[in-house]
């Protein structure tokens, strides 16, 4: 036992092995601790967009669009898409497709009402069908059509 | 001393030993540069991919009056952590180009920046015909949207 102690062949192959582990395990530690940080983050917006779904609706008499945040977390509308469509009766290309900023954030279980006709938003409904759609800064969207009397 | 110095025996195990030493240092200086730049790589490419979220807000189906022709505008809107590069578009499984029948589009879109981007197809689009339009990016995503041609 004694002899086996005092042996010191073969230590530097172990301290060489041990720190050649090491040095490897530090950078794959690195990497996966970066990529579970990267997944978290992601997560965290799948939940905040899962958790904050919209829908719309049109108001007349003004015209305006009517925002309600059906969810439990803020959401921040990002652009109104406006896409006026074809007056014939069998369909075909739409005729414009107008965009709007808004940057405007409806609160959790909430709701907000975007007045068309606007210096903002100008635009009003006219002899064409026209399908309005909101997107919100997460990815959800919502969308309601106006039909002409 | 004059001795000593004329000594040559235990020089090959000196010299042996520097040797081996250098060896090592050089070969673990050459690995841990390959592993430093190999996670480097991973986070900035493909290991980034996960943090990558388009959303195809907007595909308005070109038309010449009445008559569609084969041309579209896609507005992409980047929802994601990082900025993300469109590489290729997809309809209904077929490469889109991008009007010089180039199929590699190469369009950067940065965080929270919606991006047109112009497509052109081999045939003009149909009324009532649904398609899929598939965006994939240089990290490997792809985010689809099926509408129907009204």
């Amino acid at each position: 036992m004694n002899r086996l102690v005092k042996n010191c062949k073969g230590v530097a192959e172990i301290i060489g092995t041990v720190m050649f582990i090491v040095i490897l395990l530090f950078f794959f530690t690195n990497v996966y601790l970066w990529h579970d940080a990267a997944t978290k983050e992601m997560n965290n917006l799948t939940v905040e967009k899962i958790n904050s779904p919209i829908a719309l609706s049109l108001m007349n008499s003004p015209y305006a669009l009517n925002v309600t945040n059906k969810g439990g977390e803020d959401a921040t509308l990002s652009m109104l898409w406006i896409n006026i469509k074809s007056t014939s009766p069998n369909g075909g290309p739409d005729q414009l497709h107008l965009n709007f900023t808004l940057n405007t954030v409806v609160p959790a279980g909430g709701s907000l009402n975007i007045t068309l006709g606007t210096t903002k938003i100008n635009y009003l409904p006219g002899a064409n069908p026209v399908q309005f759609k909101v997107v919100t800064s997460v990815g959800n969207s919502a969308a309601c059509n106006y039909s002409p009397p | 001393m004059r001795k000593m110095s004329k000594s040559r025996k235990a020089v090959s195990t000196v010299i042996a030993t520097i040797l081996m030493i250098m060896i090592t240092m050089v070969g673990m200086t050459i690995l841990f540069t390959f592993v430093s730049i190999y996670a480097d790589n991973y986070k900035k490419g493909i290991g980034s991919s996960v943090m990558e979220s388009l959303t195809i807000e907007d595909i308005c189906l070109n038309s010449t009056g009445q008559t569609y022709n084969n041309q579209a505008k896609l507005w992409i809107y980047n929802t994601g952590e990082i900025s993300a590069n469109v590489t290729a578009i997809y309809v209904n499984g077929l490469a889109a180009t991008n009007g010089t029948s180039n199929i590699n589009f190469n369009i950067n879109i940065p965080v929270n920046a919606h991006v047109p981007i112009t497509i052109q197809v081999s045939a003009p689009w149909k009324s009532a015909v649904s398609y899929d339009f598939k965006v994939t990016t240089l990290r490997g995503s792809s985010f689809e949207n099926p509408i129907q041609a009204p």
